[in-house]
């Protein structure tokens, strides 16, 4: 009896004295959803979104702002973040950042210091994703109001999903991609940028979701290419496309290929594989590889009959050809202009033959401007549509 | 050192037998002293009823009756009508000398009731006077009858009112032993069902029958028992749970070792196992030993209904019982210190109704839980008539308008009531009660280390329940020392058309069912068939 009740006694203390260490209620914290990094003459010119729950799912919703935004100087973006405590009324809190917005300017002069805090902090999860803002300042995205999306860091952050789903042209990088690609030796990393379309000053006010055709939106476009950690330049569309391509990363989309001057046939991809190989020839690697896309008419704007298989294979050998050209197009792009092997040729060559990838590493982006890369598609259509034949011919006649 | 505790233990029992047979005392041959030491004995109580009458013409006979506890067409067609007028009108064919010869023929051709013995010791007298028999005296024999003609007001067998079945049997267990084992011994007419009495309680003289199936109980069980129950020393006892806590293993533990049932399917089931039943007179809720945690999620009517409905209802009872005992403690280590386990979404709509809560989590929690735990006292206490004002008071003022008036969040209420509704689901009460107390230990648990409080909670809770015994069962079987056979009827309910054993840690492991060689019947031949 006198052991249980010291027993007791000293569990009580412990849990008293312990005084709730490290407890944070709900109503202390503010959740912070996106964090835009700019330069400024300082250093840095950090920005947060903090979310206002009371504003997202309250019962009476004013035409207030969703989000808040709350902005700090500082010579590091640590040092910032920290001083953002003089501004806001509750403890800053990380764990729910849906998006890191790095201005362009910041990411050509250095993206280490940024990837070692996001990294190192506890808060920040690694599976944010990174976005690279062009032409516009960083916190001019984070500020735009958004239809649909509550929080327009959630705004981006979905967007960058549903268009890498749906479409081809980008892909969401998390902290944790870029850092892999950053460490490993035969990738360059790549980020996607956004830009504000339309007029920025009326972004930043309710008035955006006011109307129903907003003034100003948040666009991500294109792949940003990387080379030694830093930002080097963008890829066009069609160098997006065959980026994707390459990378494999298509879950469904759309392929287009002109058929007469107004007109195209439109395929839309369902299942698409790549696989690559990488062959010695004559001491020299020569990536081979192969797209098998599996698809189904989408659009046909030009008469063709598809009850015919030898018109049906003729068509899949146009999309065949057009895949192929795009790819060959980005793989010279990334060769002569950038010589930036953000595809990742490096890690095939370093999978399948680790002794040659020895000599190349050290000197790889070198190496990878003379690099022979042998492309082969072959596109299945499947399904016709709900129409099996040409409604264009049946007007026509 | 064993030996030596063997013969200090029988001679201690020795001295208990010394003790009892002390206690014999002969009643004299003389009627009046009869009456009169019995008479004070009682202090001449006003249900000692004494009805003293002549048979013949000399024979002088008392006959004693508790009033109340005895039935009276007994005692007026088949006790006093033979002795008092049948018996001039019969011969007898055998004479009668002497009051021996008396008390002879009466028990041999007159009195026409089943149960009847003599006795000449004056407390076994007594206390069957006392238990509803009569006593009859012959003037001149050093002997009396003690006649069976117990009968008293009985609530009969009525539906159970705490452990429902929607398919089953409807009767319960009432107050009466007898009754009791009568509805046992309608479900298993086994000659191996076996009825040992023993009475206990000083004062109340309470009457335990230990019932077991010879052969597929655990003798030692058995025995065990018997130990437990002879060392129990107690003036009175007026529910099972006297005897369950004075026979219990481990007094200091919230979890009951010894789970209980009113209803006598569940116990005919039990016994049926290899279980050992105690039946207490003066209670419908019997005792099943030993108890097993698993045994806490059964019902009866898991072997009523098709074994897919059964398996999935245990599944969510044992899933259930974990929402029952850490949703407020998990909800309070998620609001307070691990915010980012929440998807954002639900986070903020969290964060907006605890925005402007005056009170830490902790605090509304244990607050809410308080008002649950006072609604439902006051719901189990509270008259009939004003049930319907508490419900009022309960349901709406507290909950809505708390909510309103901005005191707790609404999702604090959701978590309460979900609280509330799970610790109800669990079927035996006994569980309910223990889940209810820990859940508190395990609310201050998570408010001080959040979840890292309650994992160290639920070791230590998994750590008790594997250190618990029942009668030298391990509580957790057959999960802890996992034993396949006996889990197919656990946490799961295995169908009923394979092969079925009995738990071989409670009882001798026979085989209860064994399918039939062929399996699956099958349709019988179509009409067309058969022509051909």
């Amino acid at each position: 009896m006198k052991k249980v009740s010291i027993f007791l006694f000293i569990i009580i203390i412990t849990l008293s004295l312990t005084g709730c260490w490290g407890k944070k209620e709900l109503d202390e914290i503010s959740l912070i959803s996106g964090l835009a990094i700019d330069p400024s003459e300082k250093g840095y010119l950090i920005s947060v979104q903090v979310m206002v729950p009371g504003e997202i799912t309250g019962e009476t919703r004013s035409a207030a702002s969703n989000a808040r935004m709350f902005s700090e100087e500082g010579e590091s973006i640590f040092q910032a973040i920290r001083k953002l405590t003089m501004k806001m009324p509750r403890k800053a809190y990380f764990t729910h950042l849906m998006v890191i917005i790095i201005n362009e300017e910041v990411a050509k002069d250095n993206m280490l210091e940024i990837i070692d805090l996001c990294l190192r902090d506890t808060e920040i999860r690694p599976d944010v994703p990174i976005i690279i803002s062009k032409d516009d300042m960083a916190r001019d995205i984070l500020k735009s109001v958004t239809h649909i999306e509550n929080i327009p860091a959630n705004k981006v952050k979905k967007t960058g999903t549903n268009m890498n789903e749906n479409w081809t042209a980008t892909k969401t990088i998390t902290l944790l991609n870029l850092f892999n690609a950053m460490a490993s030796d035969g990738v360059n990393p790549t980020l996607i940028g956004a830009t504000v379309v339309g007029d920025e000053k009326e972004g930043e006010t309710t008035k955006n979701v006011e109307d129903i055709e907003s003034p100003a939106m948040i666009e991500l476009r294109y792949f940003s290419v990387f080379k030694n950690n830093k930002l080097i330049g963008w890829l066009d569309e069609d160098e997006s496309r065959g980026y994707s391509y390459l990378i494999g990363e298509i879950h469904s989309s759309i392929m287009t290929v002109p058929c007469d001057e107004y007109n195209t046939y439109n395929l839309e991809i369902y299942s698409f594989k790549t696989k690559e190989d990488v062959k010695i020839k004559e001491g020299k690697p020569v990536v081979y590889i192969d797209y098998y896309i599996v698809t189904n008419v989408g659009e046909i704007g030009c008469s063709i009959n598809l009850k015919n298989m030898d018109e049906v294979k003729k068509l899949e050998s146009i999309f065949e050809e057009e895949v192929i050209e795009n790819s060959y197009y980005t793989i010279e792009q990334l060769q002569i202009k950038y010589q930036s092997d953000i595809v990742g040729f490096g890690e095939m060559i370093h999978r399948k033959e680790p002794k040659i990838w020895k000599a190349l590493k050290e000197d790889w982006d070198s190496h990878f401007e003379n690099l022979e890369v042998v492309i082969d598609a072959k596109v299945k259509i499947r399904r016709p549509g709900t129409i099996r034949g040409q409604i264009i011919d049946e007007i026509i006649k | 050192m064993r030996s030596f505790k063997d013969i200090f233990d029988s001679i201690k029992k020795q001295a208990q037998n010394n003790q009892n047979e002390e206690k014999k005392l002969l009643i004299s041959k003389d009627l009046k002293k009869n009456i009169n030491n019995i008479k004070d004995y009682l202090g001449s109580s006003t249900d000692l009823i004494l009805r003293e009458f002549i048979i013949g013409e000399k024979y002088r006979c008392a006959l004693f009756i508790i009033d109340g506890l005895t039935n009276g067409v007994y005692i007026y067609d088949y006790l006093l009508k033979p002795l008092m007028v049948d018996v001039r009108n019969t011969k007898l064919s055998v004479e009668i000398n002497s009051p021996q010869d008396l008390f002879k023929v009466l028990k041999d051709r007159v009195i026409s009731l089943i149960d009847i013995k003599d006795d000449d010791d004056f407390y076994q007298l007594v206390d069957a006077l006392l238990t509803g028999d009569s006593l009859l005296f012959v003037d001149g024999v050093a002997k009396a009858f003690i006649i069976e003609t117990k009968g008293w007001q009985d609530r009969g067998v009525t539906e159970a009112s705490s452990q429902m079945v929607v398919r089953g049997p409807k009767d319960s267990f009432n107050e009466t032993l007898r009754t009791n084992t009568m509805l046992i011994r309608r479900r298993i007419k086994d000659p191996n069902l076996r009825i040992e009495n023993k009475t206990i309680g000083t004062r109340s003289r309470t009457d335990v029958a230990i019932m077991y199936i010879k052969g597929i109980a655990n003798d030692k069980v058995v025995e065990e028992i018997h130990e437990r129950l002879d060392r129990i020393k107690i003036d009175a006892i007026l529910e099972s749970s006297y005897i369950e806590q004075l026979i219990q293993d481990n007094r200091f533990s919230p979890f009951p070792t010894i789970s209980n049932t009113e209803r006598p399917d569940s116990a005919a089931a039990s016994l049926l196992s290899g279980f050992v039943v105690l039946l207490i007179d003066g209670t419908p809720y019997t005792l099943i030993v030993p108890g097993l945690f698993i045994s806490l999620f059964h019902t009866a009517e898991d072997y009523y209904h098709r074994f897919f409905f059964s398996t999935m209802v245990r599944l969510v009872r044992s899933f259930v019982f974990f929402l029952a005992l850490l949703t407020p403690s998990i909800y309070i280590a998620i609001t307070t210190f691990h915010q980012e386990m929440l998807p954002t979404p639900l986070l903020i709509s969290i964060s907006n109704q605890r925005e402007g809560i005056p009170f830490p989590a902790f605090i509304e929690a244990l607050l809410m839980e308080m008002t649950f735990e006072i609604l439902r006292e006051a719901g189990i206490r509270m008259p009939r008539a004003i049930g319907s004002a508490i419900t009022v008071v309960g349901g709406l003022v507290l909950g809505e308008a708390a909510v309103q008036a901005g005191i707790v969040s609404s999702v604090m209420v959701i978590v309460v009531s979900l609280t509330a509704i799970s610790s109800l689901i669990t079927p035996a009460y006994d569980l309910g009660i223990s889940v209810r107390l820990l859940r508190f230990v395990f609310m201050f648990l998570s408010a001080s280390f959040g979840l890292y409080g309650i994992t160290i909670g639920l070791l230590f809770l998994l750590l008790h329940l594997c250190s618990l015994r029942s009668f030298g069962i391990p509580y957790l079987y057959p999960l802890a020392p996992f034993n396949f056979e006996a889990f197919k009827d656990s946490i799961i309910r295995q169908p009923l058309w394979k092969d079925w054993k009995r738990p071989n840690l409670v009882s001798h492991g026979n085989v209860r069912q064994k399918p039939p060689k062929i399996a699956a019947p099958k349709p019988p031949k179509s009409s067309k068939e058969k022509n051909r």
